[in-house]
């Protein structure tokens, strides 16, 4: 699946919806892709600040433990609590139902570093070149 | 620990096997292991791992290396090198055993298999096919027997699962019935002499193939599409390690290395004492005294954390040990780990302890190895 446009996306694999300045973030296609079934997520709660470049939960498939790493700075304002029951939701749906946390973004910039899809897909692609 | 090298990347002086272009051709995701790049999965570990469990699975295992050792004194090098005894070995049969150096730490475990009087074959890790090779050379020159690697000419595929011996028997005139569990025997397979070994490591019925490496993908394409309509799968190193995990298997580099004995590992009952084989008199002591650490299974209490090899293990607020081996166990559909620990803890079943994951203790229970065990 194509990274989707009208998304912001970081070179850790994530991807940031934003309305306003509230952020939806969640792992995009090609993570869950590379990571496998994932059968575990630890994700941060509600109230809780995190901060751009900093892992702010873990996804673990059958054999691997990856961190998330926040695309952007804020507080979380909500929690995908389905996904303690149904992680594979993530592995189903990467852009849709398997989103992760949202967050209240305290410094609009910070989505000025992350690329559009197009620019993420060519990063993909030299990824698997080398 | 291979997993968590970056998933999907390879680097540039790998191996790979007769079989790679099949493996892609399938759909496989590949990772590097033993220095080959090798399925990590194709249709996905869980949906393979139950597929061994259920009907069958078949395995690309030509990273493994096969050593031949050839003379009249070949058995009396095993005897003197290895910690089980060969001694009362018949041809075509075959034992798991250990090589360990002087102080008992694990240099490699293996199976071996009796081919005959004077020829005997050693199936070891692919990571340490050199370091097999050099430790039994001297040996092998001091007593004339001749050692030869045929790590390069040897592929080796895998059928494991209940309908394993179904599927074989209809490529090949053998009745899988007259092999015998650890036993081996010549035969023709799609039109190719193969060495079909009842072996294996997932807990499961089913055979270990050695074939010349030239037609080892035609084995393998040939029992993929016999077993097709029994369920069977294609399966990567993925489910091979989930499958080992439950059945209590050791892997090396996990429950086994240079800095862990057998008998640490609980494979006692793999070495035979009074031989005077080398690593025996450190061996004897532990055995005498106890070994000072022990191999445990375990399972967090919350049902969801997965412990992961080197996450520290803690008993009444002292750190007793270490995870050697833990993942999501697609049997259970729960974490499941080993982990070696300190004798002095309290290792009996259901005993607390907990596990640091993320600078937090999870709890956890000790539960008894093997998790699974066969019952068809």
């Amino acid at each position: 699946m194509e990274a989707p446009p009208g998304l912001k996306y970081s070179k850790e694999h994530e991807w940031v919806s934003t309305e306003d300045s509230l952020a939806t973030i969640g792992i995009t296609d090609h993570a869950q892709e590379q990571l496998g079934e994932i059968v575990y997520i630890e994700l941060p709660s509600v109230g809780e600040k995190v901060s751009k470049d900093d892992p702010f939960g873990v996804v673990e498939s059958v054999k691997a433990v990856s961190d998330i790493y926040a695309p952007v700075s804020g507080t979380v304002v909500e929690v995908n609590e389905d996904l303690a029951e149904s992680p594979e939701v993530v592995n189903e749906d990467p852009y849709g139902d398997g989103w992760l946390i949202k967050v209240r973004v305290s410094d609009p910039t910070d989505l000025d570093d992350l690329m559009d899809n197009e620019e993420y897909e060519q990063m993909i692609a030299r990824e698997k070149e080398e | 620990m291979w997993w968590l090298a970056k998933l999907g990347s390879v680097s540039k002086r790998v191996k790979r096997t007769p079989l790679y272009a099949l493996h892609r051709a399938l759909g496989a995701r590949m990772t590097e292991f033993g220095g080959f790049e090798m399925p990590l999965s194709y249709s996905g570990i869980i949906e393979e791992h139950r597929a061994v469990r259920q009907a069958a699975g078949i395995f690309d295992l030509s990273h493994m290396g096969e050593l031949e050792l050839r003379g009249d004194a070949a058995l009396g090098v095993l005897e003197y090198t290895l910690t089980n005894s060969a001694r009362r070995l018949a041809d075509g049969q075959a034992q798991y055993t250990l090589l360990c150096a002087d102080d008992g730490g694990t240099l490699d475990d293996l199976i071996l298999y009796r081919l005959g009087r004077d020829r005997y074959l050693l199936c070891v890790n692919a990571d340490n096919i050199a370091i097999d090779r050099e430790w039994l050379l001297p040996y092998c020159r001091r007593f004339g027997v001749e050692l030869v690697d045929l790590s390069e000419e040897l592929g080796l595929v895998a059928i494991q699962g209940p309908k394993a011996a179904t599927i074989l028997s209809r490529l090949s005139p053998i009745r899988p019935g007259e092999i015998g569990r650890f036993h081996a025997q010549s035969c023709q397979l799609a039109g190719y002499s193969c060495i079909a070994a009842r072996t294996g490591y997932t807990g499961e019925d089913g055979f270990e193939i050695f074939v010349a490496a030239t037609h080892s993908a035609t084995i393998f394409d040939a029992l993929l599409q016999a077993g097709r309509d029994e369920g069977l799968l294609p399966c990567g190193l993925g489910a091979r390690d989930t499958l080992r995990l439950e059945a209590g298997l050791p892997l090396y580099g996990h429950e086994l290395s240079r800095a862990i004995s057998p008998l640490e590992a609980g494979l006692g009952a793999f070495v035979k004492f009074g031989r005077g084989f080398i690593g025996e008199s450190a061996l004897a002591a532990q055995r005498d005294h106890g070994p000072s650490r022990r191999l445990i299974g375990l399972e967090t209490a919350d049902g969801r954390t997965i412990p992961r090899q080197g996450y520290r293990i803690f008993q009444d607020d002292s750190e007793v040990g270490v995870i050697t081996s833990g993942s999501f166990a697609p049997s259970f559909n729960r974490p499941l780990a080993m982990g070696l620990v300190q004798s002095r803890a309290n290792t009996e079943s259901g005993a607390p302890i907990s596990v640091e994951v993320r600078r937090r203790m999870a709890p956890a229970k000790i539960v008894p190895l093997p998790f699974y065990r066969r019952s068809h």
